[in-house]
């Protein structure tokens, strides 16, 4: 049991090291860079609200 | 001996030519083949079913999109040496990079599934139960990546790349008129006009053409392969001799049941070998051993794509030139993967066929970002420099690709969603 916490510690702490390496991102941020990403978001927003309708829909009938 | 310059040092010129064969063939083979997976396999086999050569000079044009969207992919792991997960945490932050890892690990475990249903039902097609071929899978597929070279796995994974061409003596074994598949499919045309079922068959088409593995697949490939910038050239043959065999291998399995099942709605690639058995029983043994292969191809290409990306996001080691006990975590994800996905075939009564549905609507929500950090990474003068940036011819052509692939895959995604969108 002791192990296993350890491990899920170390994984953490390695999750924790990711983001404070990737905290900035390294491109320029362009218009070109902020629109896709931006558009990007709302695309990813769209798909998600689509997702949740059909699984309401299943789930309703 | 690693690269292709290495490999043109000494010899005559057919040796050196064939040892530069042997060099460059590669990642660009790998993923272009084994885009033809069982689910693109399935694909084909029901377009020509359902719409005979019609739609062979559609298949023709998706060559160059792959190949042009590939093509990024050679340059941009050549010149950064980094995968695609890490080149999107280091570019683009780490909320895009998790988003962009968790979803390729989600798609390519439920694509694997879908590849171990093909190679399943292809197999079975022989008797060989279901247990059978997947224990046969994973221990071939684990002694290859076991064997402690990138140079030996790529060399065999190209084997199963030459079986995948079994559709091309199949369709002479099915002895189509030729006349007539040249002459309707050449000519750019629609058959039966632009309806909901066509509309869905050329999104189909074009959802196989790119997936998101195929974008972490090649990059990473190009980095532990070692390709440096000078094998750029190489790398992009390599890619365009991929794209053109991906092209021959889709328009003979169209020939194949446009000549033999017309008319026939093909649900799988088993069900077009199992139907074809008694027009020619080697024809349709042919469909069901190619359709194991593609599985395979798929398998062998989406499994490593996810534990090179693992690799590269916690910084683990992720070779294929490593030993197991020098990346343990890379080997070890990759047999998780492997095995989870072959036990899940083999429960009775699991959701496949909503799980098969289900991967192409989760590919979709990743492809358009995975390609629109493509073209970024690519447009970015720092990382790249002004030789290997995107020209702006490459630009125009890209971006056109780039948007056409989005809106083609998210119709398609939705019509998987809501089948009656476009009407029938």
């Amino acid at each position: 049991m002791r192990m296993r916490d350890e491990s899920f510690t170390d994984f953490f702490q390695a999750v924790r090291e990711i983001n404070a390496k990737y905290k900035t991102p390294r491109i320029k941020m362009t218009p070109m860079v902020n629109a896709s990403l931006v558009m990007l978001r709302f695309y990813l927003i769209g798909m998600v609200l689509l997702l949740a309708y059909k699984f309401a829909t299943l789930v309703i009938r | 001996m690693n690269t292709v310059s290495k490999a043109y040092l000494g010899g005559s010129r057919v040796m050196k030519f064939l040892k530069l064969l042997a060099v460059i063939s590669g990642p660009g083979i790998l993923v272009m083949v084994a885009d033809n997976d069982a689910g693109g396999i399935t694909t084909y086999t029901a377009t020509g079913a359902k719409f005979g050569y019609g739609l062979i000079w559609f298949l023709v044009l998706l060559g160059p999109i792959a190949y042009f969207v590939q093509e990024m992919t050679v340059r941009l792991g050549a010149v950064t040496k980094r995968g695609h997960a890490e080149a999107i945490f280091d570019a683009f932050g780490s909320f895009w990079g998790w988003f962009s890892f968790f979803d390729l690990s989600l798609t390519n475990w439920l694509t694997l599934v879908s590849e171990f249903i093909g190679m399943t039902a292809g197999l079975r097609i022989f008797g060989i139960p279901g247990w059978l071929t997947v224990t046969i899978v994973v221990v071939f597929m684990g002694a290859m990546i076991l064997q402690g070279s990138y140079w030996t796995w790529e060399k065999i994974a190209l084997v199963f790349c030459l079986i995948n061409i079994i559709y091309v003596p199949a369709a002479f074994l099915v002895n189509p008129p030729w006349e007539t598949v040249i002459r309707t499919g050449i000519i750019p045309h629609l058959p039966g006009g632009l309806t909901g079922t066509m509309i869905f068959f050329l999104m189909a088409n074009v959802g196989t053409t790119i997936a998101p593995w195929m974008v972490f697949f090649q990059q990473s490939a190009v980095v532990d392969k070692g390709l440096k910038q000078k094998d750029i050239l190489w790398g992009q043959i390599d890619t365009a001799v991929g794209s053109f065999l991906t092209v021959v291998v889709a328009i003979f399995c169209v020939v194949v049941t446009g000549a033999t099942l017309p008319g026939v709605n093909i649900q799988s690639a088993a069900e077009a070998a199992l139907a074809l058995m008694p027009i020619n029983h080697f024809a349709g043994a042919m469909m069901a051993i190619g359709l194991f292969d593609a599985g395979l191809l798929g398998a062998i290409c989406i499994s490593l794509s996810s534990s090179w990306a693992i690799g590269e996001v916690f910084g683990w080691a992720h070779s294929l030139n490593n030993k197991v006990r020098e990346a343990p975590w890379f080997y070890a994800y990759y047999f998780f993967l492997l095995i989870s996905a072959g036990i899940l075939v083999l429960i009775p009564g699991a959701p496949l066929v909503t799980m098969t549905l289900f991967v192409q609507v989760v590919a979709t929500t990743l492809l358009p970002a995975a390609l629109v950090f493509l073209i970024l990474l690519l447009n970015n003068e720092e990382l790249m420099g002004k030789k290997y940036k995107n020209t702006t011819l490459q630009n125009v052509i890209n971006f056109a690709i780039v948007i056409s692939l989005i809106v083609l895959s998210t119709g398609y995604s939705l019509t998987t969603l809501f089948p009656n969108l476009f009407g029938q």
